[in-house]
């Protein structure tokens, strides 16, 4: 997962590029999905990172379908003028907008990051250090493992 | 009739800065250090962190700017800030707990002392320093904008002073923000965000309700809308106002360029203890939704009323705020309602004068080599030059707020967010890819928006969407194909009281880094990592 989340992130923002310069409604389209889904990649990315992917998967898979999902029903719905279904008074586009990209990710990234927040996970931000050498350095070509977590973990608060 | 015409709103402006200069002086008499002046001594909690950071975000761009984009574009425009319903998690997530566990190890004031410290690399750090400059001087300039037309329409001279009235309100209007922001940095700039971020969510509320009421409910303004043949059902749809491109950038822009915002980034530094960040998403995605009721209320309520007849058709968009708020809000709650939006654009004008004086005083000396010595004076100097340079752009610029606060988000977005997001999270980006990336997303938003202001980019793609993206691919490519070490790995910066340091090189107490580290950093004799 730690070479496959780098590259797939590669991968789409080459796509997004591409689409970008292509223009055009379809390419358009490719570029509002990849968009949607980007973020829940670099979350991922993160807690890859820190080892707490799994725990989180399931908010994140959510999250992707909503994101996704809303996504793809703007572009379904776009143009479907005064005749189109309506929520809450609003055009369904627009409904679907503000309910499954905003209110409803909302209280669903809050409380996820909320209930699964770890305090006392160690400080293994990537940061600069020697190169090539000691368990886990990744590799040029990418990716490459996180060194196994050493030493006692640092207490949440500074002290200071 | 200008809002000071009104006693009640009048003395409900003149209360809320009263409070603010009260603030402002009293936090002047605390700050005695650069950390003082740059991170508020490293010593705020929950709530203060996350009304502060909701405070600083928000600005003229959401509460006059966001409407009056409305008014133009119709709800393609909530695409920007739809995504705020998971920013606020993503950002804690992707950079806001290693930048905090970064700056509670290592003296790391700023983004580029971030990237210096990830990287290695002052070319790296010095390109993040100049980011940050140009996009501060941008976001500044559509604050001192807002806070111009907003002064117009308070003191009511544009009559008086005709073309002369917008720059003398912005000169007002910077002469307050340069006289807190100078006297007291960071720590007054925090405290009062605090209260300001307050007023703001209340304010929001509060027009939010008018706004609906005015409207006739969701259901009345979406009617009135749909049934007004200048406007039409394509008005409600937020992929018809602009081409689907554009519509779609400004999502891709505001969700993942909110990790590149320094003003955003900068209050995760500040935090007293790491835990404060486990329910900080909540406050500050709750709060930020509460205050963007208000570019969703006043944005779809002003078209409804003027295609219903009941307000004048807008001259300027930017207008769309300070019509309502004069047309429909009892005066009590307009006075204090501007107050709120007045609040909105201070304090994130405060913060920007702040993050961006510490890039010239500190950051850019370091990345060439020549640190400045006595930083605090610098930096209050430095705030008077930004903020002067603001407002020549501003009154140069000649188009809506949220176009110009726009062009500054891509900028941060473009080329602070990939260098961080992937950087903070996956040891393979290398120096080189980051300082290739900077590079990219700087010079392609610029070059891109300048292109961009001629004639429109293929299918309307937004400049900062494709200069954003090509950042990330630029990161990625030279990662990976560049060649260049690979100088990062799972490591440990420095414990101030524990050990042992992760990895087989790490700083000691009273030693240097690693001989092969390309910019060692030092400890200081109380344990602290400094930059060098």
């Amino acid at each position: 997962m730690r070479r496959a989340l780098p590259a797939g992130l590669a991968a789409a923002s080459a796509a997004m590029l591409a689409a970008l310069l292509a223009g055009g409604v379809p390419a358009a389209a490719v570029f509002g999905l990849l968009a949607a889904a980007f973020p829940v990649g670099l979350i991922s990315l993160a807690l890859a990172r820190r080892g707490r992917l799994r725990r989180n998967a399931l908010h994140l898979a959510a999250l992707l379908v909503l994101l996704v999902g809303s996504a793809a029903a703007m572009l379904a719905l776009r143009g479907a003028g005064a005749e189109g279904p309506r929520l809450a008074g609003l055009p369904l586009s627009l409904a679907v907008l503000l309910g499954g990209i905003w209110l409803v990710p909302l209280l669903l990234t809050g409380l996820a990051h909320g209930l699964t927040f770890d305090a006392g996970a160690p400080g293994t931000h990537a940061t600069r250090g020697p190169a090539g050498s000691g368990p886990g350095a990744p590799s040029p070509a990418g990716g490459g493992a996180a060194a196994p977590r050493q030493g006692p973990p640092r207490p949440a608060s500074p002290g200071r | 009739m200008p809002l000071l015409d009104r006693p009640a709103a009048a003395v409900a402006a003149l209360a809320y800065l009263a409070v603010v200069l009260a603030i402002g002086a009293w936090a002047a008499r605390r700050t005695r250090t650069s950390r003082d002046f740059f991170i508020a001594g490293q010593g705020i909690g929950l709530w203060v962190a996350g009304l502060a950071t909701t405070s600083a975000a928000f600005s003229g761009f959401v509460f006059l700017g966001g409407p009056g984009l409305t008014y133009r574009i119709g709800a393609s425009s909530f695409l920007i800030i739809a995504s705020t319903g998971f920013t606020a998690a993503m950002l804690c997530w992707v950079v806001g707990r290693p930048l905090r566990e970064m700056a509670g190890e290592a003296e790391i004031y700023t983004v580029p002392d971030a990237v210096l410290a990830r990287y290695g690399s002052r070319a790296a750090s010095g390109l993040a320093a100049v980011a940050v400059v140009v996009g501060t001087v941008g976001y500044l300039g559509a604050q001192l904008l807002a806070l111009g037309i907003l002064a117009e329409t308070v003191f009511g001279t544009r009559e008086l002073l005709g073309p002369w009235s917008l720059p003398a309100a912005m000169a007002a209007g910077l002469a307050v923000v340069l006289a807190y922001a100078v006297a007291g940095g960071m720590l007054a700039g925090v405290w009062t965000d605090l209260f300001q971020g307050a007023l703001m969510v209340g304010a929001a509320v509060a027009v939010f309700a008018y706004a609906l009421a005015a409207g006739g409910g969701l259901g009345g303004i979406a009617g009135s809308i749909a049934a007004s043949p200048e406007l039409g059902p394509e008005f409600l749809d937020p992929l018809a106002g602009v081409p689907p491109a554009t519509a779609l950038g400004f999502f891709f822009v505001f969700a993942v360029g909110t990790l590149g915002q320094p003003h955003m980034l900068h209050k995760f530094y500040m935090l007293d203890d790491v835990r404060k960040l486990r329910w900080l998403p909540l406050v500050v995605g709750g709060s930020q939704s509460l205050c963007l009721l208000i570019w969703v209320g006043v944005g779809l309520a002003v078209p409804a009323l003027v295609a219903a007849g009941r307000m004048a058709p807008l001259a300027n968009p930017d207008d769309a705020a300070p019509a309502f708020l004069l047309g429909f809000v009892p005066a009590g709650l307009a006075g204090l309602v501007f107050a709120g939006v007045l609040a909105a654009i201070m304090s994130t004008a405060d913060s920007f004068v702040n993050v961006g004086s510490a890039a010239l005083v500190r950051d850019l000396p370091r990345a060439l080599g020549r640190p400045v010595r006595d930083e605090l004076r610098a930096g209050r100097w430095a705030t008077v030059g930004i903020g002067l340079a603001a407002a020549l752009l501003a009154w140069l610029y000649g188009d809506l707020v949220a176009l110009l606060g726009t062009f500054a988000f891509g900028t941060f977005a473009a080329a602070l967010a990939p260098a961080l997001a992937i950087g903070l999270n996956w040891p393979g980006v290398t120096a080189r890819a980051a300082t290739a990336s900077i590079a990219t997303g700087l010079v392609a938003n610029l070059g891109l928006e300048l292109l961009a202001r001629r004639a429109p980019l293929p299918g309307g793609a937004l400049p900062s969407a494709v200069a954003l993206a090509a950042s990330f691919t630029v990161l990625f490519a030279v990662s990976w194909l560049g060649g260049g070490r690979v100088q990062s790995r799972t490591w440990r910066l420095p414990c101030t009281s524990h050990g042992p340091k992760r990895g087989t090189a790490g700083l000691s107490q009273n030693s240097s880094f690693s001989a092969s580290s390309p910019a060692p950093m030092i400890v200081d004799s109380s344990g602290k990592a400094a930059l060098p």
